[in-house]
């Protein structure tokens, strides 16, 4: 596996140097990396960032509003909201650079599967600490689903937690301090984004290169990343037993207590098939699939871009068809989700090999398997 | 400061005054490989450091048993460290005159000790690791034993005592003025050696580095055996800093020198070798800062803590330099501070990682072009 990793590295490293004349330049004959970061930054990521924060405010005012007056219907209300803000996180989950790396959204927003004992215990005790690296699976949309589903068997049991239950008034608080974390650390990446506010979009663009640390390189590698260790390893991989002799983990599924693992994980790679694509809120716009196309990248005879979005396409069928609630099909039913999990393996190989290679992207995030 | 100038003034006089005599001096032929001969027979000798690289991977291997679950010793540990009551699985080791903690830095002897005594109780707190708690950590599919800091066991003693012994060693004893100073023995053999005493001296620093004699050019450039410690992190960083062939040439180059007793050539290649030395260091320190920030965005914590074991152990291996680049004080608060408060890595923060790592590049100018590629 090193020895693989080495030669892709050296490969990619032979590629970079061959083409070290657009390093930091924007020229690559024939396609314009500015134009295509430009289109990404207004089409897909800031747009993304923005459905987020105003979905995160509408949780924290659920929340709010549920903690105020605990009753079956402003559960409701407040389940609603995060189910939709937990669908605006899987579309803007993947760009851990820049703003969002500032504020290790991802490890602060969806840590999973919510530590349920810690938290418990740091309702009773009413003492916790949300800066912290220990506090990074106490918090996020993993706690607000253990507390919004997760703390009795029926509704109206959650809603006496927070009535008539001896802790109901620090886990109000509780709830309320997760709402507001993940609140404020969403606004931060949107305002770091926004030209008003931090402008890292301007950093974006004009780091219009394709070596360590551009534009390109960063979203290539968070985007292999991401696919490798969040979709294709925590989301679909994990729960199956990938990582325990084939045993599967029922208990390690995203959003086990509101049973939405299957539908996070398709918006997920829907939207990275999007961003991929270059589909945004305005249409279709230029993104690597329009980069790939341009400079020739070939693939078994045919076009690379074709192959890596026929292989998105084979990948979301697959998942899409794997039965919910994942946490009991992992254990009853895994044929469709080791098909799922086979199609997203092939993906992570184009990505991580076959497109940086082609774009001249030296991958550094490393595997963890050396000492 | 009047006084400096001219003992400046004396050194370049000095320098000046033997150019003749240099010229009498016979050219420093270097070799391709660290071989060097006298009347047909090696004159290189350091089995005493490859005794003692041995005894740390003898060492490194015991403390991560403690990784799949086993109970550990101190007084096992204690013994290794000491080489007494036959504590090794090697006979070869248990034979050896040598031994760890004689050669460690003094003031980091209580240091180990106390580590070792810690790696014993973690492994049988027999509940899982948190802030405050010694034991287990999982990391990816399997576990470290880790301190209540959050410290891996593993990685402190095996990279503590790369700094603490090998390269203490080599940069506080042999290149020293005592061990390979231009007043040192370098005319008559040592007592029943085809070697002289500065030869021997400058020899048992290269052993200490733990490179093979062919270094670089070998294939594979390291054996299995040869693949650990300050030999495989100089060739970790090799292709973004050069600092193999820098080195191995220096080592060479000094070697020569001391044969043709050219000794400003020698003491030039000193300062290259320290100075290589440390950036090795100070790069694969940055490199596992670099992997610990990312684990803390992945909330990935057992690597986390892997990393910055490593990353602790790397930055500390910086202080051992007489002619260090970095302050002690900037070392001070990257340990105590920017990795966690008293290096307590459950308090670690991404801006504390990043101030560490920006101290380094700052002190090490030539990182700042692969700070993020390291």
């Amino acid at each position: 596996m090193k020895q693989v990793i080495s030669v892709i590295l050296l490969i990619n490293l032979i590629a970079v140097i061959g083409c070290s004349d657009d390093e930091t330049g924007g020229n690559t004959p024939g396609f314009d990396r500015k134009a295509m970061l430009e289109d990404l930054a207004d089409n897909v990521i800031i747009p993304a960032y923005d459905t987020l924060n105003k979905e995160v405010i509408t949780l924290d005012e659920a929340v709010n509003a549920f903690v105020a007056t605990p009753d079956l219907s402003n559960l409701n209300a407040a389940r609603n909201a995060f189910q939709v803000a937990y669908h605006a996180w899987q579309r803007s989950s993947f760009w851990e650079f820049g703003p969002a790396f500032d504020v290790l959204l991802m490890s602060s927003v969806n840590s999973f599967p919510a530590d349920y004992i810690s938290i418990d215990n740091n309702i009773v005790t009413g003492s916790y600490d949300f800066n912290t690296i220990s506090g990074q699976d106490e918090k996020g949309f993993p706690a607000v689903g253990y507390l919004l589903y997760g703390i009795s068997d029926t509704d109206q049991g959650i809603v006496d937690m927070f009535t008539v239950d001896g802790d109901a008034s620090n886990r109000k608080d509780y709830l309320k301090a997760v709402a507001l974390d993940i609140r404020t650390r969403v606004s931060e990446v949107a305002t770091g984004w926004s030209a008003a506010g931090g402008d890292y979009k301007s950093v974006f663009i004009n780091n219009d290169g394709t070596d360590v640390g551009s534009s390109v390189g960063l979203m290539v590698n968070e985007l292999n990343k991401f696919v490798e260790r969040e979709t294709r390893d925590g989301k679909i991989g994990i729960p199956l037993g990938k990582r325990s002799q084939g045993i599967p983990i029922p208990a390690e599924v995203e959003a086990g207590y509101s049973d939405l693992s299957i539908s996070l994980a398709s918006e997920n790679l829907k939207a990275l098939y999007n961003f991929y694509m270059g589909i945004g809120v305005s249409g279709d716009k230029v993104s690597f699939y329009d980069y790939l196309t341009t400079i020739n990248a070939q693939y078994n005879g045919g076009l690379l871009s074709d192959a890596i979005k026929l292989q998105f396409e084979r990948a979301m069928k697959e998942v899409g068809e794997i039965p919910s609630p994942y946490k009991e099909t992992v254990e009853v039913n895994p044929t469709p989700a080791e098909e799922a999990y086979t199609e997203l393996q092939k993906l992570v190989v184009m990505l991580k090999a076959d497109m940086p290679s082609a774009l001249g992207v030296l991958i550094t995030y490393q595997d963890n398997d050396g000492d | 400061m009047k006084l400096k100038l001219l003992y400046s003034l004396l050194f370049v006089a000095a320098l000046f005054s033997c150019d003749e005599d240099e010229d009498a001096l016979p050219n420093v032929e270097v070799p391709a490989t660290y071989e060097f001969t006298r009347d047909g027979q090696s004159t290189v000798s350091y089995q005493g450091q490859i005794d003692r690289l041995d005894m740390v991977a003898e060492i490194k291997s015991y403390l991560s048993t403690g990784n799949l679950g086993e109970a550990i010793e101190a007084s096992k540990l204690l013994n290794m460290f000491a080489n007494e009551n036959n504590a090794f699985i090697s006979a070869e080791l248990n034979a050896s005159s040598k031994q760890l903690e004689d050669k460690t830095f003094i003031s980091d002897v209580q240091w180990f000790k106390n580590l070792f005594v810690g790696a014993e109780e973690a492994s049988n707190s027999g509940i899982s690791a948190s802030n405050g708690q010694a034991g287990l950590l999982e990391r990816g599919t399997g576990f470290i034993l880790v301190n209540e800091k959050g410290w891996e066991f593993t990685q402190f003693v095996e990279k503590g005592l790369m700094g603490a012994v090998f390269y203490n060693q080599i940069y506080n004893s042999y290149l020293s003025d005592a061990k390979t100073g231009d007043d040192v023995d370098n005319e008559t053999m040592v007592d029943g050696k085809n070697y002289t005493t500065m030869e021997h001296h400058w020899d048992e620093a290269f052993g200490y580095w733990g490179v093979p004699v062919d270094f670089p050019n070998g294939t594979p450039v390291l054996s299995e055996s040869e693949d650990r410690f300050w030999a495989k992190y100089t060739l970790g960083r090799d292709a973004l800093l050069g600092v193999s062939t820098t080195l191995m040439n220096a080592y060479l180059t000094g070697r020569a020198a001391i044969v043709a007793q050219r000794y400003e050539v020698k003491n030039e290649q000193k300062e290259i070798i320290y100075e290589a030395h440390e950036l090795v260091a100070a790069a694969t320190a940055v490199h596992y800062l670099n992997q610990a920030m990312s684990d803390l965005s992945a909330a990935d914590h057992g690597n986390l803590f892997h990393h910055l074991s490593e990353g602790y152990a790397f930055v500390k291996a910086l202080q051992y330099s007489p002619v260090k680049k970095i302050t002690q004080a900037e070392i001070n608060e990257i340990l105590n501070t920017d990795l966690g408060i008293d290096g307590n890595f459950w308090e670690v923060k991404l801006a504390g990682i990043q101030k560490a790592k920006a101290t380094l590049v700052a002190t090490y100018p030539s990182l700042e072009a692969i700070k993020d590629q390291l």
